[in-house]
């Protein structure tokens, strides 16, 4: 019996690991996806997506070395495998501006962050991915250099200078 | 409207944007619905060690420094102090180092520290790659110069994260001073750096002048920064205001950096103690005009004159206290600065229209840099020797 009530509770930290996860990163994560996809629904699906699949990994017993970086990782698999299946198409300006929660912006502000939101987002698009993913990374989800040099593989160096380039590039597309 | 838009201010603007809590919350049900229908498929005995405990967090090895300099004898981490990367005890030399700047609490000597250590980092890898051979170094080593290199990008990182500090406070004149020795550290770290022999010179080095061409490009940018807020706050407070604001500034630098010339007079070499007292005459000169024209009315022009006066005391004070052996450094160079001065190694218009990789785009200049020198290597071997004694590694 007292066997039987710790298998359960083994099982139930698990759970409770990853649910804790989930309110750590559920955020951040769908906040990167939506920045990178085109629309609500998209995000949401793929955001879902990324959970699910994650704990279908865990439950088979495999190891999972640091659970932030592995839900990023899988989010953008995901991305990478919707843009495979849907060509990219454009999007409207009030697609994009849907997750905002409008109850804590005046009417002004909300109009003003979804033209930025729209202007960042169409010069994102067209920086080559690991450009966009590294920038968004950054200022989007707050991410060290260290956590980017490990999500992305690349060295301190390289993603220094992408962050450079990319910014520099924003900057000079945006003014035009 | 013809207000440049700072891609930087939206991104960090959007970062802030609250997310959908209603839909994370009805995800977060159905994921919990989802976990007791699908449970674990095998008995897991330690879940925490199967699910990564470790998150993105960075602050453990500098803990787990202390507990190691605190078990470990003070003569280990006295004898790490002259270690070099790839030896036994360097990377207990950068947690000695760590755990210094820990128990620093002056952000003043804190970024000084940061930047002799950041020096430090380059003088260690030219020492490396200078007397290690080629042919044996081994993988321990070219990891622990690239953690060298990790290092000396982190401390300039944390210095250059403490003017956006500054800014955030409003305090201009702090920011452009961090961003002053800034720019001053990047020059003195430049003329360290030796004239690569061969291949894994060639690129390591390369390594370490892309970092240092892209601080300064981020420099020059917080150099705009600053201005471009002073201009704001100038819009804000009026043109009397700010004048005046600027005048107690200039005096209070002054009578700082008098302070410190005559604390630390006797421990300095002439030179940089003559220099620093001509900055600080600069100084006072440029303080007098601005008072005079803020008699005259002329608000505008005792501003800048008074900006220009902290900016020279700012210099007198960094050569003082963080570059005794600095040369005289006209910052007025960086005040007509802008984005196409600063070169980083490449077309960027160009490189993103043919949408070329990042990595094949340093290969190829890497490539290009190893024929150089070795043509450079051929020619000189045959006029020395009449031999080819050409790099193989």
């Amino acid at each position: 019996m007292k066997k039987n009530y710790k298998k359960k509770n083994e099982e139930m930290s698990l759970e409770n690991m990853f649910l804790q996860a989930y309110d750590n990163y559920s955020a951040k994560i769908s906040r990167h996806i939506f920045f990178r996809v085109d629309g609500k629904e998209t995000a949401e699906d793929l955001t879902s997506e990324t959970f699910f699949k994650t704990w279908q990994y865990l439950r088979e017993g495999k190891k999972i070395k640091n659970i932030a970086g592995f839900l990023y990782q899988v989010a953008n698999n995901l991305i990478i495998d919707h843009y495979r299946n849907k060509s990219k198409k454009p999007i409207s300006l009030n697609e994009i501006a849907e997750p905002i929660d409008n109850s804590k912006y005046s009417n002004e502000d909300t109009m003003d962050i979804k033209i930025d939101f729209a202007l960042v987002k169409k010069h994102l698009d067209l920086l080559p991915d690991i450009y966009s993913r590294i920038i968004i990374y950054r200022f989007i989800d707050g991410l060290s250099i260290a956590e980017i040099k490990e999500l992305t593989g690349k060295s301190t160096v390289n993603v220094y200078v992408i962050i450079h380039r990319a910014i520099k590039i924003l900057r000079k597309n945006i003014n035009k | 409207m013809n207000k440049k838009i700072n891609p930087k201010n939206i991104l960090k603007k959007i970062s802030g944007l609250p997310t959908d809590e209603q839909f994370l919350k009805s995800l977060r049900e159905q994921l919990a619905d989802y976990m007791k229908n699908t449970p674990p498929l095998i008995k897991i005995k330690n879940p925490e060690k199967l699910f990564g405990a470790r998150s993105f967090s960075f602050k453990m090895p500098a803990v787990l420094g202390l507990i190691v300099i605190l078990l470990s004898s003070g003569a280990t981490a006295l004898a790490s102090q002259k270690s070099l990367p790839g030896e036994t005890l360097y990377p207990v030399k950068l947690l000695t180092e760590d755990i210094r700047l820990v128990v620093t609490l002056n952000s003043e000597a804190k970024i000084e520290s940061r930047i002799a250590l950041a020096k430090k980092r380059i003088e260690e890898i030219q020492t490396v790659i200078s007397t290690v051979q080629p042919e044996q170094t081994t993988e321990k080593q070219a990891l622990a110069l690239e953690s060298a290199l990790d290092n000396f990008n982190s401390q300039l990182e944390t210095i250059l994260s403490n003017t956006q500090k500054f800014k955030n406070k409003g305090d201009t004149d702090e920011a452009y001073e961090v961003a002053t020795g800034l720019k001053i550290s990047m020059d003195n770290y430049r003329k360290l750096i030796k004239e690569p022999q061969n291949k894994r010179e060639i690129e390591f080095e390369k390594n370490v002048i892309s970092s240092i061409n892209n601080f300064e490009g981020r420099i020059k940018i917080e150099f705009d920064d600053i201005d471009n807020l002073e201009k704001e706050n100038m819009k804000i407070k009026g043109d009397k205001n700010s004048a005046e604001g600027k005048i107690n500034a200039a005096e209070n630098a002054i009578k700082a950096v008098e302070k410190i010339i005559n604390e630390r007079e006797k421990n300095l070499n002439e030179q940089t103690i003559l220099l620093a007292k001509n900055k600080l005459i600069e100084a006072k000169n440029l303080l007098d005009g601005a008072k005079t024209d803020y008699q005259n009315g002329n608000y505008k022009k005792a501003f800048d004159g008074a900006k220009k006066s902290v900016k020279t005391a700012s210099i007198a004070n960094l050569l003082i206290k963080v570059f005794p052996e600095a040369e005289l450094y006209e910052i007025e160079k960086d005040e007509n600065h802008n984005d196409d001065d600063f070169n980083d190694g490449s077309d960027d218009d160009e490189y993103i229209n043919d949408k070329k990789n990042e990595d094949e785009m340093d290969e190829k200049d890497i490539q290009a840099n190893i024929l150089k020198t070795i043509d450079f290597a051929k020619k000189n071997s045959k006029n020395k020797n009449g031999k080819d004694n050409d790099e193989n590694d």
